[in-house]
């Protein structure tokens, strides 16, 4: 099937976002919150504005979603697309940025991009997600040194690779690493996993992973790329080496917040933006959803983050038509 | 079996009669002696877009034909020095600057169609202050976008970058499908895409970086890389 067209607007369609004096919402992120929080919004008759890098947000980097209900089985790059279309039906407006910060002037929010554009708005949507942990260890900024097993896991064609982690996102990457390469090590720190069973069943399957366990990664060495990990194990304290071609760091997900620094937000100790179960931030007019947030329960799904970025919408609403925050 | 499904095909041509204006022509270089399997896609891609509408014109070479590959070595055209695969090669005539080197294959195909569809109502898909930025490079570079089939990132680079070859004629940009032409990804030490390098088109290195970025973040970092070797000199 022929993937979708994703990208292009004429700059004078573009200019015309640019010149909208203000916007009712704007939303920063165009994942499963942001364009949740679009369609609502949109169909709350708000004037609506998506600013995103890309479209789908972390959906990009997942070959097979099967818990999301009525979707058995879709590419994730296919579903942000299919968020995208359903939001822009209601006449929500998406613009291709990276925001760099957001001000508030006045009781209106200034939203700042990568190009130096200046965009107000009566209210914000935060739906900046997450991305990848990273493992801070030496030798992490090598060549081979992987975030994405579905960008660049067929560079490892006939490769050995390790994946670090025991969550989704290592038993995911494992599976799609499978496809090319000829050994995949699991390493992980504990001897048991967080990932969802029919993930581990699945991976126990595959003759070419393997598991290394109840150890860390300590550095990652190579003459101009990845060619050996030093590894720690938790009990015993030994240090032992493993030689591979490319390693994968699934040990979770970190929040982009970094874009609110200057609005006072509330954020927890890993910087989670803190908001009340209406999707509310401590800032009038500023409400937040998706895996940005300290929501819910922690559990950072694409259910969650759409079910978020719902609710998010319905404050936004209401605070314009009252108010009250 | 066939490239394209039935329902592809349907696409493809509404795609193309609500999209097309001019003509626009490709040529096409196979080389069956370092990429044997994707040249003869790369052959029936061709074919079968041909068949779906008069206003895209394939013209197919073969680079074992040794005028072909005079050709090729006269136009500057042989990219990869490592493995010496020289195709599937393709460059857009009017605008000879857009190139891709191997198949616009996975996530590229949608921005091969806007390569297409761009180049034929000559429309420009950059907005003013990126595209003054980009209309002020006064040198020949070459800007090498590695890729693979299945990266969601990797087609905002190329769609990228082939703007700012089709708005400066002194920029070459070149997606270059990294599984198809090893030897050539290994020399950049291509192991995550997007991966991007700047060339000056003798072939000398000026810099690079890895990852997605924004057009207007992709336009500044070129400005920076130009600016520094500038500098150097």
């Amino acid at each position: 099937m022929i993937p979708k067209f994703i990208i292009s607007k004429l700059p004078e369609e573009e200019q015309k976002i640019l010149n909208e004096r203000e916007w009712d919402v704007v939303i920063v992120g165009g994942g499963p919150a942001g364009y949740t929080a679009a369609i609502y919004c949109s169909r709350y008759k708000l004037k609506t504005l998506v600013i995103t890098t890309e479209i789908g947000g972390l959906l990009n980097q997942i070959n097979l979603i099967d818990d999301y209900p009525g979707l058995p089985e879709i590419n994730g790059i296919e579903l942000g697309k299919k968020f995208k279309e359903h939001a822009e039906k209601f006449g929500v407006k998406t613009l291709l940025r990276t925001v760099v910060r957001i001000q508030k002037e006045n009781e209106k929010f200034k939203i700042i991009t990568s190009n130096g554009e200046e965009i107000y708005s009566k209210s914000v949507i935060i739906a900046t997600g997450s991305k990848r942990k990273k493992l801070d260890v030496p030798g992490e900024n090598l060549p081979g040194i992987s975030y994405c097993a579905e960008c660049d896991g067929y560079l490892f064609k006939d490769k050995v690779v390790g994946v670090v982690g025991g969550g989704d996102s290592a038993f995911h990457d494992a599976l799609v690493l499978a496809q090319h390469a000829k050994e995949v090590y699991i390493i992980h720190r504990k001897d048991e996993f967080k990932a969802q069973p029919m993930y581990i069943e699945e991976i126990k399957k595959n003759p070419k992973v393997k598991f290394i366990l109840n150890k860390v990664v300590v550095e990652i060495k190579g003459n101009g790329k990845v060619e050996e990990v030093v590894l720690k194990d938790v009990n015993s304290g030994e240090i032992s080496t493993l030689k591979l071609d490319g390693l994968f760091i699934a040990i979770g997900l970190a929040p982009v917040s970094e874009i609110v620094k200057d609005l006072n937000v509330n954020l927890d100790k890993n910087g989670n933006i803190i908001v009340d179960q209406c999707s509310k931030t401590n800032i009038p007019g500023l409400a937040a959803a998706g895996d940005v947030t300290n929501q819910i329960c922690g559990f950072k799904q694409i259910i969650t983050s759409a079910a978020q970025g719902a609710v998010a919408a319905l404050s936004i609403f209401t605070y314009l038509k009252t108010g009250k925050w | 079996m066939a490239i394209f499904s039935e329902e592809d095909r349907k696409t493809l041509k509404d795609i193309f009669s609500e999209n097309l204006k001019n003509i626009v022509e490709i040529e096409l270089f196979l080389d069956y002696n370092g990429n044997k399997e994707t040249s003869e896609i790369a052959k029936e891609i061709a074919d079968e877009i041909m068949k779906l509408t008069d206003k895209i014109k394939f013209d197919i070479k073969d680079v074992s034909d040794p005028n072909v590959l005079e050709e090729l070595k006269n136009r500057n055209l042989v990219f990869d020095k490592y493995g010496n695969r020289k195709g599937p090669l393709f460059v857009f005539k009017k605008y000879p600057g857009i190139i891709y080197l191997g198949l616009p294959a996975g996530e590229e195909f949608p921005i091969f169609l806007e390569d297409i569809i761009h180049t034929s109502k000559e429309e420009f898909h950059i907005s003013g202050d990126v595209a003054k930025k980009i209309a002020k490079i006064n040198q020949p570079i070459d800007i090498f976008v590695f890729v693979t089939p299945t990266c969601p990132y990797c087609p905002y680079m190329t769609h990228s970058s082939h703007q700012f070859a089709m708005i400066n004629k002194n920029i070459r940009s070149i997606m270059i499908e990294a599984t198809e032409f090893p030897e050539l990804s290994d020399k950049f030490k291509v192991y995550g895409v997007p991966h991007i390098e700047v060339l000056s088109q003798d072939g000398s290195v000026l810099g690079g970086f890895e990852g997605m970025v924004d057009t207007s973040i992709f336009a500044s970092k070129l400005e920076k890389i130009l600016e520094n070797i500038n500098k150097q000199k």
